[in-house]
This record gives C-alpha cells, sequence and structure tokens, in this order.
C-alpha cells in the first residue's frame, strides 16, 4: 500500500506539475506548487516505508518476498531498504536542486527538472522494488524517458536532435536488457547442461552446444555492460553528454548525467548478478573488453575534463569517468561485486549532482560557462568554494569511508594483481581538474568574477526585517477588514463576519462578505507567498551558494556510508531473491 | 490454432518491412501498429486475458499518439536506398534464419541431456517442438534486422521512432519464444512501456514537424555556445591600479 502510495504521488505530481508548468501563466505557479508538494510528499513516504532488510525477510518467509509486507502485484514490487535510502537521498537531492532550479530561472527553470525529476523517481520506485527482471527492466527503461521531460523536444531545433538521441538511447538500451533477461536464462541452462555431458558423455555435440551457449552467454553480459555504459556515456558514447549539455538548461544536467542512470544500472547489475554471474564460466574475452572500455573511460574522461575550458563539458567528463568506475563491477562477474558497485552507484549520483549544481551556480552567477574566465571564483565565494571541496571529497572519501572502499573493491574484483592498482590509480585521475577549478580560483579575479554579485546577504537601510515577519506583515494586512465597523477599527474582517445575522438582507450580505472574506484571505497568503519569494530572491547568491554545499553534504554523508548504505546496497535485490526462490 | 500464429508473425515481420521503407508517413505508422499489436499475442500459451487487453491498450495508445503526431507530417518521406522491395526482401531473409536458428535451438533443447538445470522449464514449448516459438524467434529476428539501419544511422525521426518501437516489439517477441513466464503484471509493465515510448517518438515527431517542417534528424546543430579551447591569458585579465 505504501508503495502504490509512493507510485500514486510520484506520477500524479509529475502529470501535474508538467501540465501545469507547460501551460505558463497561474497555471504553471500552481503546477510547480503542486510538484513542489509531492516531491516533499515523496521524500516523508519514502523516509517512513518500512523497508525490512530483504536478507531478514527471506529468513522469515523463506517463500520470499512474495508475502511480504506492502509488497504489490503479489510481492512482485517489494520495499527494500536499498530503495528507500536511495529514493530518500534522491528526493532530498532533488528539493534542493528544484530550489536551486528555481532560484535561478524562477519557474522556467523548473519546467523541465520539476516533473521530469517526480517522472524518473516513479519508474525507479518500480525498479527498486521489482522482483521479476521484466518489471525492472521495463521501468528502467521508462524512467529513462523522463529525459524527454527535461530536455523538451518542442523548444527549438537542437532540442529536436537532443531529444531524439535520448530517446534512441533509451529505447535501445531498454530492448536490449528486456532480450538479455529473457535470453540469458535460456543459455546459462544450454552452457551447463551442455558441460555437464560433454563431461559425462565426450559428446563432442555437447561440448559445442555448450561453447556456443557459453559464448552466448558471454555477448549477452557485455551486451548490458555496454547498454549501460552507453546510458554511462563511457567512451565511445561520450558524444552525447556534450550536446545533452549544450542544449539543457544547466540544472537539469543533475537528473539527466547522474541520477537518470541509476534505475538502469541497478537493472544491469541484477541481470549480471542473478543471471550470468552464478553460471560461474570464465567469460575472459567479453572481462577483457569491458576492463578494457572501463580503462579507456576512466583515462580519456578524465583528461578530456582537465583539458576542458567548458565547465559544462568539463562536468560532463568528470561525471563519464566516474561512471567508469561503474563498469569494473559488470567486468568482474561475480556475485561480490553486487553491494560495492551499488554503493558507488549512489555515492556517485550524489556526489554528481553537486558537482552538476556547483557548476550551474558558478555558471550563472559569474555569468560565464568558460573556466579561464572563472580565474579568482574562490576568493569572491567562499561558500561555493566550500561546496566544491566537500564534493571533492565526497567524489574521492577517505580510507574507511565506504566510497573509497568500493573503488579498491571493484578493481580488485575486476582484473588481478598488479593491474588492479592501475585502475585504482586511473579512478583517481580526475583529482587534477578538480584542484585546477580550486587553483583557478585562487588567483587573480577575472572581470567576470568582480562584477559577479557578492555572496554575503547585504541588506540596505529599513529591510533589515526577517522573512518570517515579512511575510506575517502581509497575512495580517491583507486579513484586516478595511471597512471594520466604521469606526476605523482594524479587526480581522473574517471576525466580524461570524456574528448572528438579523435579517435576509444582512444574511445574504453576510453570504457574499464572507466570500470576500476568502477572497481576500485567498490573496493575502499568494501575495504573502510573492513577497516571500521576492525576499528569497534577493538573498539567492548566498542561498544558492548554500543549497549547493548542502547537497556536497548529502553527497558526502553518503560517501562516507550514513545510515547503513553498504549493507543495504549489499543485500540482495528482490530479483535475485525471486531467482533463487524459483 | 498454429497455423494462424504463424501467418501473425510473418505479418508482423511484414510490418516491420513496411514501418522502415514505406513512402507514405502513416503507411510507416500502420506497419508499425501491426508489427506492435501482433507481436503480444506470437506466443504458446497465450498469455491471460488481462495481460492480452493491457498489451493491446498500451499499443493502441502508442499508435493513436503517433497518428495524430503525422497530422502535419509531409506526404511523402525522403526515399531510403532499399526500397520497399528491398526491406522486404530483408525482412523474408531474415525471417527464414531466425526460423532456421530457432529450430537450431529447439533441436539441441529437446535432444540435449546431462546435469545442469532444466532449459526445458525456460523454453518448455520451443524443446516441445511448437512451431509458434520458432515463429515468433523469426519474426524477432526479422525486425531487429530491419530495425537496425534507420535505428543506427538514424537520419529521420519518424524512422528511427518507429525502427525503436520495432525494438521494442521485437524483445517482446523474444520472451513470448523463449516461454518467459511474465504474468500479468509483467505485461502490465510492457504495455505500458510501449504507451510510453509511443507517446515520446510522437513527441518527438511532432517537435520536429514544429522546429522544422520535416521530419530529418540534424545533428549539425549550433554548437556556438560551447566554450572552445583558448590560452588562459586570453582570459580577461584585472585591469592593473
Amino acid at each position: 500500500m505504501h508503495l502504490l502510495l509512493l507510485l500514486v504521488v510520484g506520477g500524479l505530481g509529475a502529470a501535474v506539475s508538467g501540465w501545469g508548468l507547460a501551460r505558463g501563466g497561474r497555471a504553471a505557479r500552481w503546477g510547480a506548487v503542486a510538484g513542489g508538494l509531492a516531491l516533499l510528499l515523496f521524500l516523508v513516504l519514502v523516509l517512513a516505508l518500512d523497508a525490512p532488510a530483504v536478507a531478514e525477510r527471506a529468513v522469515v518467509e523463506p517463500g520470499l518476498a512474495t508475502q511480504a509486507s506492502g509488497g504489490l502485484f503479489d510481492g512482485r514490487l517489494v520495499p527494500t531498504a536499498f530503495l528507500r535510502l536511495t529514493l530518500g537521498l534522491w528526493a532530498l537531492d532533488a528539493v534542493l536542486v528544484a530550489f536551486i532550479a528555481w532560484l535561478l530561472g524562477g519557474l522556467a527553470f523548473l519546467r523541465g527538472v520539476l516533473p521530469a525529476t517526480l517522472a524518473a523517481m516513479t519508474g525507479g520506485v518500480v525498479v527498486l522494488a521489482s522482483a521479476d527482471l521484466a518489471i525492472g527492466a521495463a521501468a528502467a527503461t521508462a524512467s529513462g524517458l523522463a529525459a524527454l521531460v527535461a530536455v523538451p523536444p518542442g523548444r527549438g531545433r537542437a532540442m529536436v536532435s537532443v531529444a531524439a538521441l535520448e530517446l534512441r538511447l533509451t529505447l535501445a538500451v531498454g530492448a536490449t536488457v528486456l532480450a538479455v533477461v529473457a535470453v540469458a536464462p535460456l543459455t546459462a541452462a544450454l552452457a551447463l547442461r551442455g558441460a555437464g555431458a560433454a563431461e559425462a558423455e565426450g559428446s563432442a555435440a555437447a561440448a559445442v552446444t555448450a561453447a556456443g551457449a557459453s559464448a552466448m552467454l558471454g555477448l549477452g553480459a557485455l551486451a548490458v555492460t555496454l547498454a549501460v555504459g552507453a546510458r554511462l556515456g563511457a567512451i565511445p558514447f561520450h558524444v552525447r553528454f556534450s550536446r545533452v549539455a549544450d542544449a539543457a538548461a544547466p540544472i537539469d544536467l543533475p537528473l539527466l548525467l547522474a541520477w537518470l542512470a541509476v534505475p538502469v544500472v541497478v537493472v544491469g547489475l541484477a541481470v549480471v548478478d542473478s543471471q550470468i554471474a552464478p553460471v560461474a564460466l570464465p567469460f575472459a574475452g567479453d572481462r577483457l573488453i569491458i576492463v578494457a572500455v572501463a580503462f579507456v573511460t576512466l583515462v580519456g574522461a578524465s583528461l578530456a575534463a582537465f583539458f576542458q575550458d567548458d565547465l559544462r563539458h568539463a562536468t560532463g567528463y568528470l561525471v563519464i569517468a566516474d561512471g567508469g568506475l561503474l563498469l569494473l563491477g559488470f567486468a568482474a562477474l561475480d556475485p561480490a561485486a553486487w553491494g560495492p558497485a551499488r554503493v558507488w552507484l549512489v555515492a556517485m549520483a550524489a556526489s554528481k549532482t553537486a558537482l552538476a549544481a556547483w557548476s550551474a551556480v558558478a555558471e550563472d552567477r559569474f555569468e560565464t560557462r568558460s573556466i579561464p574566465d572563472l580565474r579568482g571564483w574562490l576568493r569572491r565565494s567562499p561558500i561555493l568554494a566550500a561546496g566544491l571541496v566537500v564534493t571533492v571529497i565526497a567524489t574521492f572519501g577517505f580510507p574507511g569511508w565506504i566510497a573509497f572502499e568500493a573503488r579498491g573493491t571493484l578493481a580488485r574484483l575486476a582484473v588481478d594483481a598488479p593491474w588492479d592498482m592501475l585502475l585504482i590509480l586511473a579512478g583517481f585521475l580526475t583529482l587534477p581538474t578538480y584542484l585546477r577549478l580550486l587553483a583557478l580560483g585562487t588567483g587573480p579575479a577575472t572581470s567576470k568574477v568582480d562584477r559577479a554579485a557578492p555572496e554575503r546577504i547585504v541588506r540596505r537601510r529599513g529591510e533589515g526585517v526577517s522573512l518570517l515577519k515579512e511575510t506575517l506583515a502581509v497575512e495580517v494586512e491583507g486579513a484586516v477588514g478595511p471597512e471594520g465597523d466604521g469606526d476605523g477599527s482594524t479587526v480581522p474582517a473574517g471576525f466580524l463576519r461570524m456574528r448572528r445575522p438579523r435579517s435576509r438582507a444582512e444574511l445574504s450580505a453576510s453570504v457574499a462578505g464572507g466570500r470576500d472574506a476568502v477572497a481576500r484571505g485567498r490573496d493575502a497568503v499568494v501575495r504573502g507567498l510573492t513577497r516571500f519569494g521576492a525576499a528569497l530572491r534577493r538573498d539567492r547568491t548566498e542561498l544558492l551558494a548554500a543549497a549547493v554545499l548542502a547537497l556536497a553534504v548529502l553527497a558526502a554523508l553518503t560517501s562516507w556510508g550514513a545510515l547503513d548504505l553498504a549493507g543495504a546496497a549489499a543485500e540482495p535485490a528482490p530479483t535475485v531473491l525471486g531467482q533463487v526462490g524459483d | 490454432m498454429t497455423p494462424i500464429l504463424i501467418l501473425l508473425a510473418a505479418l508482423v515481420a511484414a510490418g516491420g518491412a513496411l514501418a522502415v521503407a514505406a513512402r507514405e508517413p502513416r503507411l510507416a505508422a500502420l506497419g508499425t501498429i501491426v508489427a506492435l499489436v501482433g507481436s503480444a499475442y506470437v506466443a504458446d500459451p497465450l498469455p491471460g486475458s488481462v495481460a492480452l487487453g493491457a498489451r493491446l491498450a498500451g499499443t493502441v495508445l502508442a499508435g493513436t499518439l503517433l497518428w495524430i503526431a503525422l497530422r502535419r507530417a509531409p506526404a511523402t518521406l525522403s526515399p531510403r536506398a532499399i526500397g520497399l522491395p528491398g526491406a522486404g526482401a530483408i525482412a523474408v531473409v531474415a525471417f527464414t534464419i531466425g526460423w532456421l536458428a530457432a529450430s537450431t535451438l529447439g533441436t539441441a533443447l529437446a535432444t540435449g541431456s546431462g546435469d545442469g538445470p532444466s532449459a526445458g522449464a525456460v523454453a518448455s514449448a520451443l524443446a516441445g517442438g511448437s512451431l509458434v516459438p520458432r515463429a515468433a524467434l523469426a519474426a524477432a529476428f526479422s525486425l531487429v534486422v530491419v530495425a537496425a539501419a534507420p535505428v543506427i544511422l538514424a537520419r529521420d525521426l519518424l524512422r528511427m521512432g518507429l525502427g525503436l518501437l520495432l525494438l521494442i516489439a521485437a524483445a517482446g517477441l523474444v520472451r513470448n519464444a523463449l516461454g518467459v513466464e511474465a504474468g500479468a503484471p509483467a505485461e502490465l509493465a510492457l504495455a505500458i512501456l510501449v504507451a510510453l515510448a509511443g507517446a515520446g517518438v510522437a513527441a518527438v515527431v511532432a517537435a520536429g514537424l514544429l522546429a522544422t517542417g520535416d521530419l530529418a534528424l540534424r545533428l549539425d546543430h549550433d554548437r556556438a555556445t560551447a566554450v572552445r579551447h583558448r590560452p588562459a591569458d586570453e582570459a580577461h585579465r584585472r585591469p592593473a591600479r
């Protein structure tokens, strides 16, 4: 029931906010309010989700999640601890990103990111709760289509081509994963049976069947990995990131580059972990190809990020490089890689959200996306600088932090020593880019940095009232009956209308007055909200930096392992248990 | 029932060829709709009525949106090098190859022995010698082959979108052929995916028609906004005081 509520809130929120924001005017305002409320409600519902660890549930109910509380469709969708943590973090990030988007560009910037995030999170609920790989794959594909909401094709020629490419990527990846989900059990069974027959009877035909099935299974693993790699922008699928970065609004990038990949990666890992890894065939050639793609991605994207002068493109390449580490989880073809890969996935999404938000805010603040033009930015923006520093910490972590340990584990599981050290080192190649951004910020300020708005809140004389006071003042002002009782008193009009009417005429007047009071009250609320918004916008520079810092702190907590993320990530997915149960 | 389902599989393959090669946009859309509708039914045993109803509803919704999006479409699409006869020939050859491959797989499943999990439990109909899963695999192979070029080369928004829908249909056919026990929720998920995918294709096609008046996919978009590499000292220096 709880899951159903999440789906309803997310789906309705996406539909209403998307419809309202697309219409503009008053509908856009109400659409934004509805979307914001849906986002907050979604966050509360996710955090309140009753989701015991799947392993615990399996002990209690060996027949598995089919009987689990909170499940839908006869247990085909069940809440898990990983779902609660991942979607809770996603929703928290989304609230902050929506706030940043509103401060940066008002309702126009919310038009893409708010409904798209809600739609993607709704799909994410299904993916993370799914005990059926086909449902998971279909939902991951559907949630990927949220990119079309974030990059609406109706905004000109460039957007049409970007949206078309996003559509192609999403549906091609989805079709590939769906096909592999169907084929993998058959090929796995054929490979094992053929190998058994060849060994027992010495049959050459059985050996050929086993070899063919094994090769097919390896190709299946490769296809899923490359499909996930394409979504993550791994080299050679990286070109799309630059196009998206150029066409989309910068605040859409956290969703487009970081979070939209999460559902499909989770399903891909589940396919490999439940259908291919248990067969325990060597797949040496396929693993080598995956490791090569991961290594080239790690090195190539890190170098590209370092030499890029475009802030958005550099951000995109930093995301791609971190995505390369995820491919190592596929290259391992080992159930032991399940936990670290999912840990790194969530930590990456959180830290790259903070990075993309930092990039969007810096671009807005200094009115440039040229990195050389940002020289001196750090001196003028200490809170924003703190946000970037914490983001760097969240990206790399410290020894003992789950994200740091996940890097090493994934590399060790993918290749043997000493090559694992090479992969670990390649994973740190993005560090110089972050150092470049920080070092650049300490130099003499460019004219663009010089003329940017200061980060501190500066109030002019007479403006020194708190936001709350301003809002309340407006509400009281709106509730006061200007006519009163004719004696100039300022008793609230609503109170006066509560007197008992003495005649029919007075009764109709009373009803009309009641309507007036309601209208006045509504206007007062709207005016109050408007002034509250105006007050927030006045302090936008500092608030934007603070929101980026909050995102970075969230990412650092994730990277550290708050709320036992490592435990939740390591627990078997409902899909995996479903396979065992069958 | 089997001959009808085999004919339906052939119709699905023909719909795929029509979708990627027809000169008239709505004829191409019709081919896709036929392939999408038919792909849900080429299965042995047939899914339940709820599942089939859900798939039909999803496909009809996708087709309707696509149909509406093509209101402003030009009368004819840009010609393809292979044309309708060529696409038909490719579909027939791919269908035949798929059929032969499925027959080989069925034989391997039926004659195989030894230890290990039962593959027959995964693809019982195929192992049992039923012709319907063979036809489903053949149709799936045919759809993938005819859809590959418009999806990979992607020069036309409509053909690319229709090709993507054909790939989704092909994935569904593979599931049917291998007898994966789906159940109503999985079929519902696939139906929703087809509807959303159709809506996505329709949105992109409509936006393309609105923006440029044709269906060409132009990837040489204006990238003047991107910052090109330049030496750091070219940046605005702070004036000396």
